[in-house]
């Protein structure tokens, strides 16, 4: 599967994402075009699905190398989690900031396309790869979609943090659980479950800000400053994904195949 | 054990405690009007050790191993038991259990963090940085003691759980995350305490290793000797790729294209078609020449057909021990290359002892009390390298840390199914 094809078909996913935020907006007071709406993300997302089995095939490895390889799994992730919470939690307008936060990272991958190559390095041949990195990137999904829930909320003026809250209580056990399964590779492929690398410092920087958030949040503190709050939480998620690979400290980090 | 119970009860119990699952409070009203707020003691804590650190920046040096360590993790619990008697008002313990001191706590060991997330540590680190004694960030005072700070706070909300058990699942999961993260925490330090590492450099065929090599200090014995029998390289498919230099000045690790007999395709708008391949070659006057020897790479002769009807043909080859670096130049000054070729496994057969054993990345070999992971090898050579260099580990910690590590999945596996089973309608 080349670059060209793959570009054409997050192209294509694209498109129907932005045609579901707009019946989403469009549709805010109509349920039927709410269901229209989320028919649309979940063919987009079957799309997505389709695209990344491809690429697994082809590559003949899980496409969760790369950035941007983990950028197009994080988009899947963000929108399939939002469609489940939307529903299970009856609360429609999750759609929306949804639909705005995949849609975003798809675009951007989209922009930057990756060279797509087979190598995976024996460091990543791991029954560990999989898991550690798929769980995280479910509570990336988690931890984005409450920062976005969050912020659409501050933009509405609507000081309900029911969700976002649910959603980071959600996210913080699966940040969890893949701090813990990178420690027991680490473990298992260079000795040392703990090295203070970069990518390693920033996990645990991410752990302490939602682990001291949630205790925040278990003292009853609610509404506005909460909502502020998850927003800028992410922000070290971001941290964590992105920047660390643009700071001086990044030249001494191992984990420097997720760039690209 | 009834007694030993009863013992651990009656120094966690608080008097006039309110209980509520395993969110209790442990004060009355005015009792916590009374109590100091933990925040702010952490802060001043955490401030005054970063000014001792920046006032006396080679303190850093003392405190990496035991008996520092020890300190770290014991320190906080004596203050604890002392506090107990010394205080019976639960002034001490309030504020320890605190969920200011421990928002505290954890905001600021991430600040402290924060030099080894942005900058490279130790001798790399930037000069200002080591002058404020922050180049090992984990062997400052600040560091020490926002842990200190942290550890004293899970062994309060553990002691105070423990003291009121609570047969409601709030209870088992605030006990599980609470306890889990105290041992792991209290666990790593005696783990940095206790560890022992050193390298192993094997040759094939070549004497065998038994004594540890140390970054720093004297080698020290090895109780098994260790020998290499083979080492094995297997590389991943050679790539074609556009260099955006000449490519002779450095690595080229993109490439999309797969080289191969008979391949055909399209790299940046170049039509790439093999004519000739040789799986492994040495290259002789420019020219390569079958040669099959452990660290010869392949070579292909291709043609390569441009956007505006331009035709190159001739061999490529990525560098190795049997030759340089071929490639075709491209009108626009750009070249045609063969990627380097990227490791899809390496592996060392070794004898420990005598006996044969394969340890190869993600397989460590495990000998009585230590384990040897394959960490390099030669990797100028390449394929051709016959030397591995192993890094043996003896963690004896290990098994608390992954107690803690245990305890708190469970907990936060019990925190996920509750959330999964709630409906969060507002």
């Amino acid at each position: 599967m080349t670059t060209s094809l793959t570009l054409i078909a997050m192209l294509a996913i694209l498109a129907l994402w932005s045609l579901a935020f707009c019946v989403e907006i469009a549709g805010r007071r109509a349920p039927v075009l709410g269901r229209v709406g989320a028919g649309l993300g979940l063919a987009g997302l079957a799309g997505l699905a389709a695209l990344l089995t491809a690429l697994w095939i082809t590559l003949d490895r899980p496409p969760l190398r790369t950035l941007g390889e983990t950028r197009l799994w994080y988009a899947g992730l963000t929108v399939a989690v939002g469609l489940l919470v939307a529903w299970r939690a009856e609360a429609p307008w999750l759609r929306i900031p949804m639909l705005l936060l995949g849609g975003l990272f798809l675009a951007i991958t989209a922009a930057n396309p990756a060279t797509l190559d087979r190598t995976l390095m024996p460091a990543l041949q791991s029954p560990w790869f999989v898991p550690h990195v798929i769980v995280y990137l479910l509570s990336y999904a988690l931890l984005g979609l409450a920062a976005a829930a969050a912020a659409w909320n501050l933009v509405r003026q609507d000081d309900d943090d029911t969700l976002a809250v649910h959603l980071v209580h959600l996210g913080l056990p699966l940040l969890t659980v893949g701090l813990v399964f990178g420690a027991i590779w680490a473990k298992e492929a260079w000795g040392h479950y703990w090295a203070w690398d970069p990518k390693e410092t920033w996990a645990l920087l991410t752990w302490l800000a939602y682990t001291a958030l949630i205790h925040r949040l278990h003292d009853r503190w609610r509404g506005r400053p909460a909502l502020w709050a998850i927003v800028a939480a992410f922000s070290v998620v971001l941290g964590c994904w992105y920047l660390v690979n643009l700071l001086p400290s990044a030249a001494v980090s191992v984990h420097t195949y997720t760039r690209g | 054990m009834k007694h030993v119970w009863r013992l651990v009860s009656d120094v966690w119990r608080p008097a006039g405690a309110v209980t509520a699952g395993g969110q209790e409070s442990i004060a009355t009203p005015d009792a916590r009007r009374q109590t100091p707020d933990g925040a702010a003691v952490v802060v001043a804590i955490v401030l005054g050790a970063t000014l001792a650190q920046a006032l006396h920046p080679t303190v850093v040096a003392a405190i990496p191993g035991a008996p520092w360590n020890w300190l770290m993790a014991g320190v906080p619990a004596l203050l604890l038991l002392v506090a107990r008697w010394r205080w019976p008002d639960q002034t001490v313990l309030r504020l320890l259990g605190s969920s200011s001191w421990a928002v505290a706590s954890l905001l600021l060991l991430a600040v402290v963090c924060v030099p080894m997330a942005v900058w490279p540590t130790g001798a790399d680190a930037p000069a200002w940085l080591r002058g404020l004694g922050l180049g090992e960030v984990t062997h400052s005072l600040p560091f020490a003691a926002v842990w200190a700070c942290l550890v004293a706070s899970l062994a309060t909300v553990t002691g105070l759980r423990l003291a009121r058990p609570a047969a409601t699942r709030a209870w088992l999961r605030s006990v599980a995350v609470h306890l889990g993260l105290l041992i792991a925490a209290v666990g790593a330090v005696a783990a940095a305490g206790t560890l022992e590492k050193g390298r192993l450099i094997l040759k094939e065929r070549g004497e065998a290793a038994t004594s540890l090599l140390h970054e720093h200090g004297q080698p020290t014995p090895f109780p098994v000797a260790v020998t290499l029998d083979d080492f094995r390289l297997e590389s991943f498919a050679p790539t074609v790729a556009i260099a955006a230099r000449h490519g002779d000045d450095g690595t080229v690790t993109a490439g999309e294209v797969l080289l191969g007999p008979d391949a055909r395709d399209t790299v940046a708008g170049w039509q790439v078609t093999v004519e000739a391949w040789l799986p492994a070659c040495a290259v002789v006057a420019g020219t390569p020449q079958p040669y099959r020897e452990e660290g010869a790479g392949p070579a292909a002769r291709v043609v390569a057909m441009g956007p505006a009807g331009a035709v190159v043909r001739g061999w490529l080859h990525a560098p190795t021990v049997f030759g340089e670096r071929l490639m075709l130049m491209l009108p626009d000054q750009r070249a045609l290359v063969m990627a380097d070729p990227r490791p899809k496994r390496f592996s060392a057969a070794v004898r420990v002892d005598g006996q044969p054993h394969e340890v190869a990345v993600n397989q460590p070999l495990h000998v009585p009390g230590w384990t040897l992971y394959l960490t390099s090898y030669d990797e100028s050579l390449g394929a051709a390298s016959n030397i591995a260099i192993l890094e043996a580990v003896r963690d004896p910690a290990l098994p608390g840390v992954y107690l803690g590590l245990g305890l708190l999945l469970l907990g936060m596996a019990m925190m996920l199914t509750e959330q999964v089973g709630r409906r969060a309608t507002p």
